[in-house]
């Protein structure tokens, strides 16, 4: 009886199948394209925002810091920047940075805050104390240690007239981001940056040629509007996240009037197929009808039949859907190389579950209502 | 054990865009077998409706049992518990084999099959019950018809020019059948054109421009 019942919905559910999986496709592929277009910028914390600056700028960001201070829910750090010569005959960057951090500086491209996190002895953050250093994974098995087992590394400072100063510091941790430097140390262009406390060495000992401003703020508006006032640099998120809100927003508008506009049309599809489907039945009705089914038990039938065909059709949509987003994926990773998650968000999977609970609903209930309108003797005559 | 049945009709009046029935008047109870006669388009298959309670009527009072007939109403509990349909295409649903055309009723009625076996010996149709409808000869699916018309016990059977598609053996088959299913107690009414036929019943009315006159 169900594979006969199946043979009559054929065209209906050959329309509902492909009704469905457009529907779900549609929905299952923007939501996956915005994940993972989006997914890196909103890994970023939006209330840490980054001011990189050269040595000449420490009056406006003292301006700056100033407001700033002024605000409870904010707080900051500078971090500074020099060059130093290390005792292994390597040019590297020294940041100095206070001894208590967050553990988000920028990245190697120096192109955004907090993205490329280095682990530091597998934590974020770290302390520094004033004679300690944080040096690279590289830079920290390149030294050798003393008798005692200890580390150190000297690094010898340049100031702006030219007198030269040499520090030691004991290694504190070392800290392993692979973005920083290669690893053969000999042809390496970068070393990875040295991190040492900020009451390490005088500015006038070191020539201080960089100052960073990190802050962590609540109040984002109000900071990034004192930073662009100030004529300082601005290294935040905040604003392409807010324009992303605003293109997923729109995204999500124009996935209700595709969905809209495709109810409707695979509505008219499906009228036209349960139709179809009812035509065919009709003989059938007008027999059951003459030898005593009542008019309800003809509608529960077609009514348990158009669910039925309805909802296997919904699973085996997503089914396939899913099927060829997983393709999909495969190909972006090997073809293109790209890391790809295939995903679908709550709100677009009530929207699947409201659209073909209600496409199944009505053309269910309005199919089972024409078919009690058979005429019993006009189509017990008709088939001979 | 079959049941009462007593079914009156009186001065039914049915137009379609010209008067098709005008004051029917016709009496059956159980053990009556009636056929009506006529030509083609004179109204008999209207008539056969009318009495089977699939089609209503314009004018006039029929009493089924201590039922009053009113139009519009649905009656299928009352057909299933008391009509068996026998039709000259058969009617039999082409998808289905034809053990489940026989049981077909059985899906609308809790109504228990009296002897299910018996009919199906009584038919002759052991071997077709796995078959489907469509590879049957006329004869056959005309039995099969009449064992779906039988499993709910009727007291009334309708039957609408059964032989009309059936050569002369199946003809003879099929005018027995409804002939011992008459001495058993059930009302027969049976619409023919054929005067042969017609004789076979205990009383024969003929169908003419909407007048229904007993003819012997």
């Amino acid at each position: 009886m169900i594979e006969k019942t199946f043979n009559n919905y054929l065209l209906l559910s050959v329309t509902a199948f492909l009704s469905f999986a457009m529907m779900f496709g549609y929905l299952i592929y923007t939501d996956s394209e915005s994940y993972n277009k989006y997914k890196d910028l909103f890994a970023v914390n939006p209330n840490v925002i980054f001011s990189y600056n050269d040595a000449q700028s420490k009056n406006e960001l003292r301006a700056v810091t100033k407001q700033l201070d002024k605000l409870s829910d904010t707080h900051y750090y500078y971090m500074k920047q020099c060059v130093a010569q290390t005792s292994f005959g390597k040019e590297c960057e020294v940041r100095f940075i206070p001894s208590y951090v967050w553990g988000l500086y920028m990245t190697s491209d120096n192109s955004e805050v907090g993205t490329s996190r280095a682990m530091i002895n597998g934590k974020h953050e770290v302390s520094i104390g004033v004679n300690e250093a944080l040096v690279s994974e590289q830079v920290y098995n390149s030294i050798k240690p003393d008798k005692d087992g200890k580390k150190q590394l000297k690094l010898i400072f340049t100031n702006d007239e030219g007198k030269r100063v040499l520090r030691k510091y004991d290694v504190a941790a070392a800290y392993s981001d692979l973005n920083e430097y290669h690893d053969d140390l000999e042809t390496s262009y970068s070393i990875g940056a040295v991190y040492l406390n900020i009451g390490s060495v005088d500015e006038g000992e070191c020539g201080i040629i960089n100052l960073a401003l990190f802050i962590y703020t609540e109040q984002k508006d109000f900071v990034i509007q004192q930073l662009r006032k100030s004529d300082v640099a601005c290294m935040e998120v905040y604003t392409t996240q807010n324009q992303a809100v605003l293109d997923i927003k729109n995204g999500i508008m124009n996935k209700y009037i595709i969905a809209a506009v495709l109810f409707i049309l695979l509505g008219i599809n499906l009228y036209s197929s349960f139709t179809n489907a009812l035509n065919d039945r009709k003989f059938e009705i007008g027999v059951k009808r003459a030898i005593g089914a009542k008019k309800s038990s003809i509608m529960l039938q077609f009514v348990i039949e158009g669910f039925t065909v309805m909802l296997a059709n919904t699973l085996l949509s997503v089914w396939a859907v899913l099927n060829l987003m997983n393709v999909y994926k495969f190909v972006k990773e090997i073809v293109f190389n790209e890391k790809y998650i295939v995903t679908i968000n709550t709100e677009s999977l009530i929207l699947f579950v409201v659209f073909t609970f209600f496409l199944t609903l009505i053309f269910s209930l309005l199919f089972a209502y024409k078919s009690t309108k058979v005429e019993i003797v006009k189509y017990l005559k008709e088939e001979l | 054990m079959v049941k009462d049945i007593n079914i009156e009709l009186s001065g039914i009046k049915k137009s379609y865009d010209k008067p098709v029935l005008k004051d029917i008047c016709l009496s059956v109870t159980n053990y009556s077998y009636v056929t009506i006669v006529g030509k083609s388009g004179s109204g008999k298959s209207t008539l056969m409706n009318i009495l089977g309670l699939i089609e209503g009527f314009d004018g006039g009072i029929y009493r089924f049992n201590d039922t009053v007939i009113k139009k519009g109403k649905d009656y299928s509990k009352l057909r299933y518990e008391n009509i068996g349909f026998i039709f000259q295409s058969y009617n039999l649903i082409p998808t289905l084999t034809c053990r489940e055309n026989i049981m077909l009723p059985l899906v609308y009625s809790s109504k228990q099959s009296g002897s299910l076996d018996e009919i199906i010996e009584s038919l002759d149709i052991a071997d077709l019950l796995d078959k489907k409808v469509t590879v049957l000869s006329g004869g056959e699916k005309q039995r099969v018809a009449i064992a779906r018309a039988l499993l709910l016990n009727p007291s009334l059977i309708i039957a609408d020019e059964p032989t009309g598609n059936l050569d002369p053996v199946n003809t003879k088959i099929v005018l027995d059948l409804l002939e011992k299913e008459n001495k058993k107690g059930r009302a027969v009414i049976m619409i023919t054109h054929d005067d042969t036929i017609a004789r076979e019943a205990r009383k024969v009315y003929r169908l003419e421009n909407g007048v229904l006159h007993e003819n012997y």
